[in-house]
């Protein structure tokens, strides 16, 4: 049953990784508030680029007036991740009784929460329903998520600046756990120390083009750093 | 402001991009080749230069706080999360209330 398979996906979001995503959504929203974001952006952007970092980076880099090229590309480089998860997912959901096009509808789906869970769920579901699971687990996602921008919103818009602080600062504390917690290899710690101390530095001599210069210089040097470290040890 | 949704337009194509690729090259490509993983770097060091220049050098109303203020919340926000059984979202409670706390007693 293909509808109960959605309905049981969009049963799971609304587990632990639901409040997780909430509680950043609605730093997010704090976060586009003070940046004098339109709420409609905060909105359309849930649903069209539908992953955090990369609205991050667009209303951050926006906010600081840099060039439309900077921002697009960084945000493409910071989302070049969806390309190899896609490729991951396909094979899982993947099923002959479904047209190709529903595959380029599920792939909208895709971002961290719904790619791992459905990953890890989808043994347990006959191979067609998994697309449907997939799309089940995504709505209830990006509801979660669009809700929670709007209300953290105009939460910051309603309270003293005091608190207000506090509420900006949710999506920044979010990813300096998440991203330190995650740390499971040599190579994603090289590349947060890499990026980490890149990012302020390219900030101070070219704040426009910061985050794509830390991000491609960064990153790139992480990567250098892994393969000779890899290579000399083997 | 019309500027603003060109821009929204652009990130959403760019971001589909990489999906719809992703289909298309499914099956077809293996995701361990060093392209993937010079691309897992990028994307770890860009959100760490730009949340750490967000902590380090902020703007707009969080550089009304103290630098070594929002150090500090991280730390206990990170510190709450090993104490709460890894919980994440007792550790960005935390995080973001301490600074709350750290800035209204300056």
């Amino acid at each position: 049953m293909q509808s109960a398979a959605f309905r049981t996906g969009v049963r799971e979001s609304f587990g632990v990784p639901g409040g997780v995503l909430a509680a950043s959504y609605i730093g997010f929203g704090a976060l586009a508030f003070a940046s004098g974001i339109p709420v409609e952006i905060v909105i359309v952007s849930t649903i069209t680029i539908w992953a955090l970092p990369g609205q991050l980076v667009m209303v951050d880099m926006w906010q600081i007036g840099a060039p439309m090229i900077a921002i697009v590309l960084a945000v493409m480089l910071t989302n070049a991740r969806f390309l190899p998860m896609t490729v991951t997912v396909m094979p899982v959901i993947r099923d002959r009784s479904h047209p190709e096009w529903i595959y380029y509808v599920a792939a909208q789906c895709v971002a961290m929460s719904s790619w791992m869970i459905c990953i890890r769920r989808s043994p347990e579901l006959p191979a067609r329903e998994r697309v449907a699971f997939l799309g089940g687990l995504a709505a209830g996602f990006i509801a979660i998520g669009v809700v929670a921008a709007v209300v953290g919103y105009y939460i910051a818009e309603s309270i003293p600046p005091v608190m207000q602080i506090g509420m900006v600062f949710l999506a920044p504390v979010y990813f300096v756990v998440f991203l330190i917690v995650e740390v499971r290899t040599r190579m994603v710690a090289i590349a947060l120390a890499c990026g980490g101390v890149a990012g302020p530095l390219f900030y101070l001599l070219t704040p426009q083009w910061s985050v794509l210069l830390a991000g491609f210089i960064g990153g790139t040097l992480a990567f250098a750093i892994h393969r000779t470290a890899g290579r000399s040890r083997a | 402001m019309p500027d603003v949704w060109l821009l929204l337009l652009l990130c959403a194509l760019g971001t589909y991009a990489w999906r719809g690729l992703g289909v298309l090259l499914s099956g077809r490509i293996s995701v361990h080749g060093a392209w993937f993983t010079w691309v897992t770097c990028v994307t770890y060091a860009m959100i760490a230069g730009l949340v750490m220049r967000i902590i380090v050098m902020p703007s707009g109303l969080l550089a009304t706080s103290l630098t070594w203020h929002r150090l500090l919340a991280c730390l206990l926000g990170l510190a709450a999360y090993y104490v709460c059984r890894r919980n994440l979202l007792v550790a960005v409670a935390v995080g973001a209330g301490s600074l709350i706390v750290l800035n209204y007693l300056r």
